[in-house]
C-alpha cells in the first residue's frame, strides 16, 4: 500500500527515534552529550510537540474520508448487485478495515473468529449426516405420506442430494446471521461468492460419486468439510496465517471475478437441478433407465 | 446543441474526477488505479468522490502550510541557539544538515497513479 500522508512520514520518522535503545553491559560508557546535542534534543522535542498533533489529526482525516469512501463505493454495489453480493462486500470491507489496519494487525483474532465458525460448521454438517444416515441411507425403499421411494430408482441418492443441498443451505445463512449477529448489523455477510461456488460444485460432484447405500463414518467425515462455514472459515483462517497473504488476494481476485459474471438461479431451481442430476446420474451408473 | 453541452460538461467533469483521483493524498495507489480503471462510474458517485477527496486534500494543505510555518520558526530558533551558545561551524553545520533532512521527510513528494 503506497499512500503520501504527511502523517505517515512523521510517524515513522519519530518511531525510529523513540526504537532507541542501548544494547551491552550497564557498565558500558554513556556517550558523553555535549551542549549542541542537549539543543539538539530540546529542539527535535519541540518538533514533535508542534508535529504529533498535526499528525494525528491528519490520520484521524484521513480514517473518515476512507470510510466515508467504503460506504459510498458499497452504497455503489449495492444498487448494482443483488443483496447478499453486497453483504459480503460489506462482510469484506469491514474485516479488511478491522483486521488489516496498519495499527491493528489483529491476526490472532481472525484466526480464533474463522476457527470457531469452521468447527461449528463441521460439527453442525456431521450431525446433518448422522441423522440422514439413520434415517434413509442404505435402506431399499421408505414411504413418506403419498410418496413411495426407492433405491432402485435412485430416489435414496436424490434425497440425500437434497438433504446435502438444505444443511449447507442452512449452515450458510446460519454463518451470515452469526456474523449480523457478533457485529450487531444486518447488512453484511460471512460466507463469499468463492465459497459458494466451491461448496456447490463439490456438493454435485459429490452427489454422484459417493457411494451412499453403504453409510460410513469416513465419508461423513469428508462430506463434514466440505460445506460453505467450513471452506469460509478456512480461506480466512488460511489468509490470516503469516506468510500466506496470497491466499487472501488469491480469495479477494476471485469473488471479484465471480461477483461480475455470477448469474441468479433461484434455491428452488438448484435444489431441483441437484437432485434429479443425482437421480439421472444413478440411473446412468446402474444401466440406464430401471424396469418398469 | 444541447447535446453538445452535455458532452461538454460530462468531460470537464471526467477530467475533474481523474486529477481529484490522481492528486489525491489520502488514495492509494491501489484505489487510485481502481478508481481510474473503471469508466462506468455514476456521475453521482464520482461528485460525491470528488467531494470528498477535495474536503482532504484542502485540509491536509492547510496543516501542511502550518507546519512547515511551525518548522521554518523553530528552525530559526534553533540557528539562534546555536550561535548563542557559539557552537563550531562544523557541528552546527553537521547538525543542520541532518535537521534539514528530517524535516524534508516529513513532507513527502506527492506522486501520482
Amino acid at each position: 500500500m503506497t499512500r503520501n500522508i504527511m502523517a505517515e512520514s512523521i510517524l515513522k520518522d519519530f518511531k525510529g527515534k523513540m526504537d532507541w535503545v542501548y544494547v551491552g553491559k550497564s557498565e558500558a560508557p554513556k556517550p558523553k552529550e555535549t551542549k549542541a546535542d542537549t539543543l539538539f534534543n530540546e529542539y527535535m522535542q519541540k518538533v514533535f510537540d508542534v508535529a504529533s498533533p498535526v499528525a494525528k489529526a491528519e490520520i484521524a482525516d484521513a480514517s473518515d474520508i476512507q470510510s466515508a469512501l467504503a460506504k459510498e463505493t458499497v452504497g455503489l454495489m449495492g444498487n448494482t448487485v443483488p443483496e447478499n453480493k453486497s453483504k459480503f462486500v460489506n462482510s469484506w470491507l469491514e474485516l479488511e478495515r478491522k483486521y488489516s489496519s496498519p495499527n491493528n494487525d489483529n491476526r490472532l483474532g481472525k484466526l480464533l473468529t474463522s476457527a470457531v465458525y469452521m468447527a461449528g460448521s463441521f460439527g453442525l454438517n456431521y450431525g446433518s449426516e448422522e441423522v440422514a444416515n439413520r434415517l434413509f441411507r442404505g435402506r431399499d425403499a421408505i414411504d413418506i405420506p403419498g410418496v413411495h421411494l426407492k433405491k432402485s430408482e435412485g430416489d435414496m441418492r436424490m434425497l440425500s442430494a437434497g438433504w446435502e443441498y438444505l444443511t449447507d443451505y442452512g449452515i450458510e445463512k446460519a454463518s451470515d446471521r452469526l456474523a449480523q449477529s457478533i457485529a450487531n448489523r444486518e447488512d453484511i455477510g460471512f460466507i463469499s461468492p468463492l465459497t459458494r461456488a466451491i461448496s456447490k460444485i463439490g456438493n454435485s460432484i459429490m452427489s454422484v460419486t459417493r457411494d451412499y447405500d453403504s453409510p460410513s463414518m469416513s465419508a461423513s467425515l469428508k462430506k463434514s468439510l466440505l460445506n460453505p462455514g467450513f471452506i469460509e472459515g478456512a480461506f480466512r483462517f488460511a489468509g490470516a496465517v503469516p506468510g500466506f497473504g496470497f491466499i487472501k488476494e488469491f480469495y479477494g481476485k476471485a469473488n471479484k471475478q465471480i461477483m461480475k459474471g455470477e448469474g441468479i438461479i433461484p434455491l428452488g431451481a438448484e435444489l431441483a437441478f441437484n437432485m434429479v442430476f443425482s437421480k439421472m446420474a444413478y440411473r446412468m451408473q446402474n444401466g440406464g433407465a430401471p424396469k418398469e | 446543441m444541447a447535446e453538445h453541452q452535455k458532452n461538454k460538461h460530462m468531460s470537464v467533469q471526467k477530467n475533474t474526477f481523474i486529477n481529484a483521483v490522481t492528486q489525491s493524498r489520502v488514495l492509494t495507489r491501489e484505489q487510485k488505479e481502481g478508481l481510474l480503471a473503471d469508466p462506468q462510474l455514476p456521475e453521482v458517485y464520482q461528485v460525491v468522490v470528488m467531494n470528498l477527496l477535495s474536503e482532504f486534500d484542502k485540509n491536509s494543505k492547510e496543516r501542511e502550510s502550518y507546519l512547515r510555518d511551525k518548522m521554518e520558526e523553530l528552525y530559526t530558533e534553533f540557528i539562534a541557539q546555536l550561535d548563542a551558545e557559539k557552537v563550531g561551524e562544523d557541528t552546527k553545520k553537521a547538525l543542520l544538515e541532518k535537521t534539514k533532512k528530517q524535516l524534508e521527510s516529513f513532507f513527502p513528494k506527492q506522486s501520482s497513479v
